[in-house]
């Protein structure tokens, strides 16, 4: 290693070889917008040199040292186009005017730890998605924010309940056991978007333990708050994300949050109130009294009685049907002068559930503030502290009958669960169920409180150490910290119905109490310096990076408790559950960027070598180069502004998962002594990242005066040395050993276009379309090939990773041959077929804004096209060998569903495994700004705009799919297998009213 | 200025390169390869034991196969629909349980075996403790044998890199019989300890001190008893000269027994015993008010027979799963009383050693013999009047039959075994009235009688679908 440094040190120093005599030229003028409007935070720099400066509040802008003779001066502002504008020789004053960029075609795109381009020069396709578009719709948080927008991520969600629990994944799957998520950088800082179970699995009995990965988990890039977000740009894979190593694999998600400008202070004020109703419900069958009456005997062996006959009720509306409030209050400032910058902003935001007792609250604090010290040395911080409440309720896989849908399923409609027992006054016990548990009593009394305190923060500084004309040498340092506890509780009280019957644990009254730590801290350090000559301009960086992550988190359970008491030590049945784990991480990392031909072509080089913990070998260094060229065409066609196309590849690793190096001696306790035996899985000592090297390339071209743009990308991934649980024969004593080996491919094409079809001063229709399709291929496997993720019932879908197939193979079988030995039954063959892969074939997003006068509406409808679900959900309503209702013919309206299904599942058809193609109309605004005249009149002057929105979000879908979400995904939180919709939280439908103003 | 640059961007990559430490050793569990005490191993053992013989694959299934008892659970019919009248899938839910655990103990032996603290102890203390332990790895290959029967073992190697090869169930008990002759040799060599050198579990003092090298010859005797009757009785490769061999043991076993033992005599053995209070929060797998006893279970017991005391009428019967209903329980299920959650389950104990004497006299013919230890638990256990000598080897299989079924409910498979032996597990006998028929699914046209588990589909998998056993 230390030979690299030697070899970067001299092309560091190289350039510094000569320096010229500043001139001392000075240059001044405004900038200002199409309306003669002024334009600030501008930059205008002298073409060919260093030299350059920021509008002021007033447009106006001061250009020293400017060298002597004519000279052609670059003014570039994200919403205005990028123009040039001719100096002689002897003027000293210009004013330039700058055309609006209404597709924002614009924008600066991040290509090294502290270096950025033009988006006109990008050589990858890497997505921008500004505040205003992540905040168009009041977001749950920022993951759904980017649902439709960002071509090539799949974003799914655990199931309808708020508070998040959603999960992206860009360009298909890399791997199997490894991190499945991209990485979020939020300011520099690393941060931690790990899913913590809360031990709902100890009331549920779903898995086995105290808490399971089937407990709907929360990611916890859902606690940042969507208000304070600037701009989010995805680096869609290693061709981007080298520079982050070996988390760069899956993609990274760079948040920038909103700074300070230099100005007068303004503040921005939002109130949002809304509410949500249920999406989806599935139709019920309803009874009369008499077939009531039969059926109740036939099924049940309960003879019904008029009192007891309720009619037709729907147990989904009594539960789901709430419309409680929903509210968010934003107040935020930013303003500048004499050097400071500040942005701070605060944020109280609750989404109701649609069930009591589940609903999402955040209050969030952010300070963002930077500091010019003399002429070279800027300092800033960023900092967010914030608290989350998640309460999320029971959903999900259950085996004890307490989940709402299993009760809904079981129970007819001819039970009303709202009749209270008059001896008691509690809500009357359920007879059609085992338990007996009324679904009502379980909704109102139990709890599951999720509170998360978490910091975010920064420090950074950024020493201009050397300017010249054509020469700039900057040391830039960030020290960032991501620290948050998470307390997780679900209580369960012991005078219910289900607490009392047994099917929980033998002893009513159940508490889980947890706690998870989690510190994140990186140290980045770079060098970068820019030297720009005649016919090119070289920026060359060196850096490190450093990262400490530690979690820690232990779950306490009891079981057994007195009536208003939960305290987990008095319970009859107590258990605990530890995990600790720290992970760190170092990187160096070198870049060469050279633009030139006019600024037409660039071509980057850079290298990122980065030893980890989690390593077998933790001092070796693996290195994950990247490679790209971009060029803009000098002739284009008629019509054609600009035309660029552009080729990039680069490799990323995907870290090893913690303590995957080592074998262990697991502990068991008996009697008050640990005992130690071998664990069941073999580590692997020398396991290495698996690696992905991707190649992309595409154009990307501007037509009609920058009216339209159309972006092609095709991409090429390929995955090696897979980490691999390979499965032993258990007869060793041994289920798996880690191994390193095997391979797979991603190919996909992502196009974007976006449109300006009509502008007048009445009316303006802007669309944006993207399109991404992707395509994952298994090429070689060391092991054979393997079932992912869960089972139910060996008749039922699952998936499976093999040669020649996505690693996300759907796979239904019906049964095994019957091969005997010795006159027994033993293994045989499968009769199994693949359907496809569980990914959706290819995804589009339509979004359109239409503005006239004050009025603008703007839409995006997101449609998946493909991809598969398997639909346990709709075993909980019907009745025969998968069905678990007890109402023969099952609890659907549909009676002849029921029959079809059961009897194609029982003739060995995968009667569930469903299409998952849907269009949503994800979201809809209509808002109107008040005339300025008439704002000014009512607020005295201050205010500058005022908008009115009402909005919408998932209003409307369209799909085939028999469940009552298309993109539910139960068990998301995995790489592959995430095709459950097991009795999710259903869906809402979210409305808003909200006034913005601007002070 | 180029020498401050030079500086500074030195001290960079110097910052970089030099000593971080990158070590991050586990904070969650120990690693393997480290030595351990052997204390600490040795409860590793007895506690992955526990687990392996207290699931349900080992306690309830073969009941439910053998038509005692079965988990009704509407929110997991998969006991019922992968257990009665179909074909167990050798994969996940009910296939491919109970065979991991045993091995997973196995190889725990064998490294302590090996183990470098091992080799510290005394000669006594090592032979007390190679006795024990490999008296334990003997339990735990019988509980493979017992579960899969012809289908086969695996005989464990200390190589855990490959599979070792498939072996018969003769091959697999005639290994696990010399390996009972050699623990016994280690637990009554001359010098050895008169105690093992380590903690054991309180169980193993509840019904007689098993901490004591002595007593715990008497179980090896016993185990190594029971390994001889199931070789005699062998279909494939019946041995002759075992019944001799198995008397002989067994006899050892229960020298110190009264011909007509007392309740406590025959309860006498080594138990696992139960702690639901954290760090161990392990109760008593059985408490779960899902499991109840057939109706032909019930009905069968006979009158005024005291093991009656296992069958209550539960306060509300089970859902209706797949045309099942059941109303009956044994108490020790029943989560209404406390004390279910610590009840200790037997290990092995004396009745089982006279019943399996009883099987050998009776396959050897000395009827006159059987009846005495049938009757040994028939009156010890049932409090129920002694047969009268039995006249002929099929009226002492239905007596030793009905013996294990209400004496050894939950207890083990010994009863499933029995009947497997004496092959009556018929179709005629797993269609009983009130229970679910023979599946018409024609996907599970064929074998739905399930005289053994399936080898499990990983195992399979393993050895590329080649599951023969070898001689």
């Amino acid at each position: 290693m230390r030979k690299f440094g030697l070899l970067v040190l001299p092309l560091v120093l190289t350039v510094f070889a000569s320096t010229e005599a500043a001139a001392q030229r000075r240059v001044i003028g405004r900038v200002v917008g199409p309306s003669g409007e002024a334009v600030s935070n501008a930059s205008v720099n002298v073409q060919g040199t260093t030299i350059g400066a920021y509008t002021a509040d007033d447009g106006r802008y001061i250009l020293n040292n400017v060298p002597a003779g004519a000279q052609v001066l670059a003014v570039r502002r994200i919403g205005y186009r990028h123009t040039t504008q001719f100096l002689s020789a002897t003027s000293d004053a210009v004013d330039i005017r700058l055309d609006k960029d209404p597709l924002e075609l614009e924008t600066q795109v991040i290509t090294g730890q502290a270096t950025t381009v033009s988006s006109q020069n990008a050589a990858n396709a890497v997505a921008v998605v500004s505040g205003a578009e992540v905040n168009r719709v009041p977001q749950p948080n920022i993951e759904n924010a980017l649902q439709g927008k960002v071509p090539g991520a799949v974003i799914t969600q655990n199931g309808g309940a708020p508070g998040g629990g959603v999960q992206v994944q860009i360009r298909g799957s890399n791997t199997v056991n490894g991190a499945y998520q991209p990485l979020y950088v939020v300011d520099g800082v690393i941060v931690n978007n790990d899913a913590y179970s809360n031990g709902l699995n100890s009331i549920t009995g779903a898995g086995g333990g105290i808490t399971s990965v089937q407990d709907q988990q929360v990611n916890r890039i859902a606690d940042l708050n969507p208000e304070d977000i600037e701009s989010v740009e995805v680096l869609k894979g290693p061709s981007a994300g080298a520079i982050y190593g070996s988390r760069g694999a899956n993609g990274v998600i760079v948040i920038t949050t909103k700074q300070g400008h230099a100005g007068k202070p303004t503040l921005n004020f939002i109130q949002r109130l809304g509410t949500q109703t249920l999406g989806n419900t599935y139709k019920m069958r309803c009874f009369n009294y008499a077939d009531a009456k039969t059926e109740a005997l036939a099924d049940y062996g309960i003879t019904l009685t008029p009192a007891m006959y309720g009619g037709c009720v729907d147990e989904q509306q009594l539960i789901y049907g709430n419309h409680y409030l929903s509210y968010e209050t934003g107040l935020s400032m930013r303003g500048g002068a004499q050097g400071t910058t500040y942005f701070a902003s605060g944020t109280l935001k609750h989404d109701g559930g649609l069930a009591t007792n589940s609903g999402y609250s955040k209050q969030s604090l952010r300070l963002n503030v930077n500091q010019l010290l003399g002429s070279s040395l800027k300092l800033g911080a960023s900092s967010e502290i914030l608290h989350t409440l998640t309460e999320r309720g029971i959903s999900g896989n259950d085996n004890n009958n307490i989940a709402p849908y299993t009760l809904i399923g079981a129970t007819p409609t001819y039970f009303d669960p709202r009749k209270r027992d008059p001896a008691t006054g509690q809500y009357v016990s359920n007879p059609y169920i085992g338990g007996g548990a009324n679904v009502l009593q379980d909704e109102q009394a139990i709890q599951t409180p999720e509170d998360v305190f978490r910091l975010i923060g920064d420090v950074q500084g950024d020493w201009s150490m050397f300017t010249s004309e054509r020469q700039t040498l900057n040391l830039t340092a960030l020290g960032g910290i991501d620290a948050f506890n998470d307390h997780a509780r679900v209580y369960s009280p012991p005078y219910t119905y289900i607490e009392q019957s047994g099917n929980i644990s033998p002893y009513p009254g159940s508490i889980v109490d947890g706690n998870t730590d989690v510190v994140n801290a990186n140290l980045n350090a770079s060098l970068i310096h820019k030297f720009i000559a005649r016919l090119a301009t070289a920026t060359t960086s060196v850096g490190l990076r450093q990262e400490r992550a530690q979690n820690t988190q232990a779950v306490n359970l009891g079981q057994g408790l007195f009536p208003g008491i939960t305290n987990f030590s008095t319970a009859v049945q107590t258990g605990v559950q530890d995990a600790q784990n720290l992970t760190k991480t170092f990187s160096y990392y070198a870049q060469e960027e050279l633009l030139t031909a006019a600024d037409r072509l660039l071509l980057t080089a850079a290298v990122n070598a980065e030893r980890s913990s989690t390593n077998g070998d933790t001092a070796r260094f693996y290195a994950f180069p990247k490679f790209s060229l971009s060029y803009n065409l000098p002739f284009t066609p008629r019509g054609v502004d600009n035309f660029k196309v552009r080729i990039a590849t680069g490799k990323a690793g995907n870290r090893v998962p913690v303590n995957y190096k080592y074998t262990f001696l697991q502990q068991l306790t008996e009697n008050g002594i640990v005992g130690l035996r071998p664990s069941s899985q073999i580590g692997l000592a020398k396991v290495a990242p698996e690696v992905t090297t991707e190649t992309e390339g595409g154009f990307d071209a501007q037509f009609l005066k920058g009216r339209a743009q159309a972006e092609f990308t095709v991409y090429h991934k390929r995955t090696t040395g897979l980490v691999l649980a390979a499965a032993q024969a258990p007869s060793t004593g041994f289920t798996a050993a880690i191994i390193n080996g095997g391979s797979l491919v991603n190919n996909g094409t992502e196009i974007g276009l976006n449109l300006l079809p009509i502008e007048t001063k009445a009316f303006t229709w802007q669309s944006h379309t993207t399109y991404a399709r992707n395509r994952n291929l298994v090429t070689s496997l060391p092991v054979p090939a393997f079932y992912t993720g869960f089972g139910f019932g060996e008749r039922t879908e699952r998936t499976k990773v093999q040669v020649g197939y996505p690693a996300d193979g759907v796979y239904a079988y019906n049964g095994f041959d019957s091969v005997l030995v010795n006159g027994t039954k033993v293994a045989g063959s499968r009769h199994e077929s693949f359907y496809g892969s569980e990914a959706p074939d290819f995804t589009m997003g339509f979004g359109n804004d239409f503005t006239a006068g004050p009025f603008r509406l703007s839409s995006l409808i997101d449609w998946h096209k493909g991809g598969f679900l398997a639909n346990l959900s709709q075993t909980y309503l019907e009745n025969g060998v998968n069905g678990q209702s007890g109402i023969t013919g099952g609890s659907f309206a549909d009676t002849a569903m029921n029959n079809r299904d059961q009897a194609a599942y029982k003739a060995g058809q995968p009667a569930f495994l469903e299409h998952a193609s849907f269009a949503k109309l994800r979201e809809v605004t209509l808002s109107y700004s008040l005339n300025p005249n008439l704002a000014n009149t009512l607020f005295r002057g201050a205010a500058r705009d005022v908008r009115f929105e009402l909005s919408g979000r998932n209003l409307k879908t369209w799909t085939k799919y028999r469940g009552l979400d298309p993109e539910v995904s139960n068990f998301g939180n995995a790489a592959l297998s995430r095709l459950w919709d097991l009795a999710p939280y259903p869906p809402s439908r979210q409305f808003f009213f909200s006034l913005d103003a601007n002070f | 200025m180029t020498k401050t640059i030079a500086a500074l961007a030195g001290a960079l990559v110097l910052c970089g390169a030099c000593k971080d430490s990158l070590n991050a050793p586990s904070q969650d569990q120990i690693v393997a390869g480290t030595a351990q005490p052997v204390q600490n191993l040795v409860t590793g053992i007895v506690a992955q034991d526990r687990i392996q013989a207290t699931r349900f694959s080992y306690l309830l299934y073969p009941e439910t196969e053998a038509r005692n008892s079965v988990r009704v659970d509407p929110n997991e019919p998969r006991f019922i629909s992968e257990l009665i009248a179909v074909p167990i899938d050798p994969s996940d839910f009910i296939g491919g349980s109970g065979w991991n655990d045993g091995y997973t103990t196995i190889r725990a032996v064998n490294q302590l075996i090996v183990s470098p603290s091992l080799a510290t102890f005394s000669a006594g203390d090592k032979a007390a403790t190679l006795g024990f332990v490999q008296t334990i790895k003997a339990i735990d290959y019988i509980r493979e044998v017992q579960l899969r029967d012809s289908l086969g073992a695996v005989i464990q190697s200390q190589n855990a890199s490959k599979p070792d090869p498939f072996r018969t169930k003769g091959a697999v008990l005639a290994y696990v019989s010399a390996l009972l002759d050699s623990a016994y040799t280690s637990l009554t060599a001359s010098g050895v300890s008169a105690a093992v050198p380590f903690a054991l579990p309180s169980g193993y003092m509840l019904n007689n001190d098993y901490t004591q090298t002595a007593n715990l010859a008497l179980v090896n005797r016993g185990l190594k008893g029971e390994v001889e009757v199931y070789r005699a009785l062998d279909h494939q490769s019946p041995c002759a000269s075992c019944f001799a061999t198995a008397i002989t043991a067994l006899n050892a076993a229960l020298s110190g027994v009264s011909a007509t033992p007392s309740a406590s005599d025959l309860a006498a053995g080594p138990y696992y015993q139960f702690n639901p209070s954290a760090p161990e929060s392990f109760s008593n797998p059985l408490v779960d008010n899902h499991i109840f006893l057939t109706d032909n279970f019930v009905q069968s017991i006979m009158p005024g027979d005291a093991r009656s005391s296992k069958i209550e009428k539960s306060a509300s019967a089970s859902s209706q799963v797949s045309g099942l209903q059941l109303t009956y329980r044994d108490p020790v299920t029943d989560p209404g009383m406390l004390s279910n959650l610590t009840h200790p389950i037997p290990i092995v104990r004396n009745a089982l050693f006279f019943l399996l004497r009883a099987q050998a006299e009776a396959e050897s013919g000395d009827l006159a013999s059987a009846t005495a230890d049938v009757n040994a638990v028939h009156t010890g256990e049932g409090g129920l009047a002694p047969y009268a000598a039995f006249t002929s080897l099929a009226a002492a299989r239905q007596a030793i039959l009905y013996e294990y079924r209400y004496s050894f409910i939950y207890e083990g498979p010994y009863y499933l075994v029995t009947a497997r032996q004496y092959g009556i597990i018929t179709k005629a006998y797993v269609t009983q009235p009130g229970m679910p028929s023979v599946s018409s699914d024609p996907t599970h046209a064929t074998d739905p009688l399930q005289v053994a588990f399936p080898i499990p589909a990983n195992e399979v998998a393993a050895r590329s679908g080649n599951v023969t056993p070898v001689p």
